[in-house]
């Protein structure tokens, strides 16, 4: 059984302007053990999925209609004392505003130990604190940082102590929002590397969201593709980075730089993002591709598998496959 | 290039900050990190300088220093020509207005009581350019460049009803708003993905193009610095280990802590295996250092030599190229003799 299902979830934000339709139709699952990445256009519906998931929206967000089960139970019918008990202890997240996450009022130190004695009230504040200096330990973070403030640390330092904040009660799931853009490419193999193992030992589940394809490549099992709030493509990483189906995803990859001699200019993919306060009825993607027909205006495709895939897990939302 | 292509706009000289920490009990000497320790070097006219390195080396703090977002311990920044540190009045708001920074957390970067439409043109309006409608119409402008389009949609949102990209993006344009001469950008397109950072980019080479703007890209992100910079400078503990033209850097790093950087760069289609943390791996922070180089730990190649001296100068190698190992400097003598 999954562990996490997504089943059909919308999600709009309603503001002063009108109605922001961030996650359309989204259907979604995650086995124990499995490391998901979802990738995608910068506003797109990563971190509103994951917000969605933790219960952590604001409250013009509605979720206007779909199911999110974890472990069995659907997560939108709990109470929010059941949900604080799910939070942390059983799904744990790095924020995308890593920076945020952390009070500047407190050493980070006693941050990580407080997060700790609120979610495992049996354990004593000293074998709290050993606890943390092994999570600092486990991120690379020497232990003199336990005393300093968070303006005292960069960036990627930040990074890195949150990720050991997600890790403090030892979750079966942890949804990490782009947990390493500020760590260079020798940190960041490194410390994915330790979640990974961990992942693989306690058969842990991580839903990574990046917007870099290259550290997808080597941390995720499988890849989910938004575009403008839709699951345009999902499959296996080797086979979707291969040979992407939906024309976004290929255009997406098309612009990633690489360290090839012959590269020497970015590509774009041509025309305007969606306006999600009023996204196209059909494929919202049909105003900026090439492949795109009048069928293509009138009707959204729905997430199929793909033809010539050999085990039905590669699913793509198009009319017009590649 | 012509001549005024290679003046400075930028100058440091031995720049150096000090951050300290407070002493603990049983201490005797006091703590200092050395976050910048004695940088020299200059940013020319209308290039395109990247800065890279690992996490904690000083990146941001050097940038801060260049913009006097924060003073220096000692040593001077000079923006052409003058000291920063020295500017009162009229100059510093013409210094204000010309220099820029791009925050690395745009989670940071704006307040979060004012709308993007006030986020943005609020440097206008510092500055008094233009009218109230010319003002909006360069809001508008500079919003639908960097993606957020239509950018009416955008105007009346405030920060958190943003996505991360979103944020970053609004981040950028108060800082292009009033077209600046230099720019120092902190990580600016960390989270954007490949098709809307290209658009990014291609803005600041247009604005480069345009108004000659002069760009200091932080970033770690290697693959991007060969495609936007034309020269790369590596830092590492607070000093400068190798500065050089871009393609030289990346084809032929020279110091040994480019070439450990260049090896990690992962390749897409490639997997690549993630190895697990060592304890050499975990962060660094130059606190009292020793006089050695800063690498030494951690240096390949280093023998007796790197031991017994103070840390290697930044030095000339032909052309563009300055690296700061002694090493380096045997091997290349060894190749121009032979
Ligand atoms: N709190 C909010 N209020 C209103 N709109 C929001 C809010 N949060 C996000 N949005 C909008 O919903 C859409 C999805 O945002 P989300 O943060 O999920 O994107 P994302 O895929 O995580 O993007 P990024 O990669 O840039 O972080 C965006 O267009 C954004 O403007
Ligand atoms: N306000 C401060 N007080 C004390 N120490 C500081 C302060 N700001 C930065 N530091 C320390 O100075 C060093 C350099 O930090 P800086 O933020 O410049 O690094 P960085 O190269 O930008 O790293 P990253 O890539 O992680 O953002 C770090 O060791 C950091 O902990
Ligand atoms: S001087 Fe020595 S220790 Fe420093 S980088 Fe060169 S070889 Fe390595
Ligand atoms: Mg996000
Ligand atoms: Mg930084």
């Amino acid at each position: 059984m999954a562990l996490l299902e997504l089943q059909d979830l919308s999600l709009h934000y309603h503001t002063g302007r009108g109605v922001i339709s961030a996650v359309n139709q989204l259907s979604l699952a995650l086995d124990a053990g499995e490391s998901l990445g979802l990738v995608g256009e910068s506003g797109s519906g990563k971190s509103s999925i994951a917000h969605a998931i933790l219960r952590l929206l604001p409250a013009y967000a509605q979720i206007r209609q779909g199911r999110i089960y974890f472990a069995g139970r659907n997560l939108l019918d709990l109470t929010e004392p059941q949900m604080r008990e799910v939070r942390w202890r059983q799904i744990a997240m790095v924020f995308q505003a890593a920076m945020n996450t952390l009070n500047p009022m407190y050493t980070v130190g006693a941050q990580v130990v407080e997060t700790i004695l609120t979610h495992e009230p049996n354990m004593s504040s000293k074998a709290a604190r050993a606890r943390v200096e092994e999570l600092y330990a486990l991120v690379g973070l020497p232990c003199t940082l336990l005393r300093r403030y968070p303006h005292e640390y960069s960036g990627g330092m930040k990074q890195r102590a949150c990720i050991a904040l997600a890790l403090a009660c030892n979750p079966q799931l942890i949804i990490a929002d782009e947990p390493t853009t500020a760590l260079d490419v020798i940190m960041q193999a490194r410390i994915l590397g330790e979640l990974e193992s961990i992942r693989k030992e306690r058969g842990m589940s991580v839903i990574y969201i990046s917007h870099d394809m290259a550290m997808m490549a080597q941390v995720a099992e499988r890849i989910g593709v938004m575009y403008a709030g839709v699951l345009v493509e999902y499959g296996c990483t080797i086979d979707l980075l291969a040979a992407p189906a939906h024309p976004y995803t290929a255009g997406l990859l098309a612009a990633v730089p690489s360290m090839a001699d012959d590269v020497t200019q970015l590509q774009e993919i041509p025309g305007e993002p969606v306006d999600l306060y009023a996204p196209p009825a059909g494929c919202r993607f049909y105003p900026r591709c090439s492949r795109a027909t009048a069928q293509c205006k009138e009707q959204a495709p729905p997430l199929l598998p793909c033809r010539r895939n050999r085990d039905g897990e590669h699913k793509a939302a198009c009319w017009h496959l590649l | 290039m012509n001549s005024t292509a290679q003046l400075p706009v930028v100058r440091t000289d031995n720049l150096t900050l000090y951050f300290p920490l407070p002493k603990r009990r049983g201490q005797r000497e006091a703590q200092f990190v050395h976050a910048v320790d004695g940088v020299t070097m200059s940013v020319r006219a209308g290039e395109r300088l990247g800065l890279v390195g690992e996490s904690g080396c000083g990146k941001t703090t050097l940038g801060r220093l260049l913009v006097r977002a924060c003073a220096p311990t000692s040593g001077s920044v000079l923006f052409q020509g003058q000291d920063v540190s020295k500017l009162r009045g009229q100059t510093l708001r013409q210094f204000r207005k010309q220099v820029q920074l791009i925050y690395q957390d745009p989670y940071d970067a704006l307040d979060p009581r004012r709308t993007v439409q006030a986020c943005v043109a609020e440097p206008l309006e510092i500055h008094k350019e233009g009218t109230k409608q010319e003002r909006d119409e360069r809001v508008r402008h500079i919003l639908s460049q960097v993606g957020l389009v239509p950018a009416e949609t955008f105007m009346q949102r405030y920060p958190r009803e943003l996505s991360g990209g979103q944020r970053q993006r609004v981040a950028i344009a108060r800082a292009l708003v009033l077209n600046p001469t230099f720019v120092v950008a902190d990580e600016p397109t960390s989270m954007l993905d490949s098709s809307v950072r290209a658009g990014v980019l291609r803005l600041l080479a247009d604005l480069r193009t345009q108004y000659s703007l002069t760009l200091l890209y932080i970033t770690h992100d290697l693959a991007v610095a060969r495609l936007v910079c034309d020269r790369i400078a590596v830092m590492y503990l607070g000093r400068i280990v190798e500065v050089g033209a871009a393609n030289q850097i990346l084809q032929q790093p020279l110091h040994p802590y480019t070439r450990m950087l260049l090896e990690a760069v992962p390749k897409l289609g490639r997997q690549l295996p993630v190895s697990r943390l060592r304890q050499a791996d975990a962060i660094r922070q130059a606190i009292n250092p020793q006089p050695h180089c800063r690498f030494l730990s951690r240096c390949p190649i280093a023998d007796q030599e790197c031991h017994h001296a103070q840390h290697p100068p930044l030095t000339a190698y032909g052309g563009d190229r300055a690296v700061a190992c002694y090493k380096v400097a045997a091997t290349i003598d060894v190749q121009s003799q032979a």
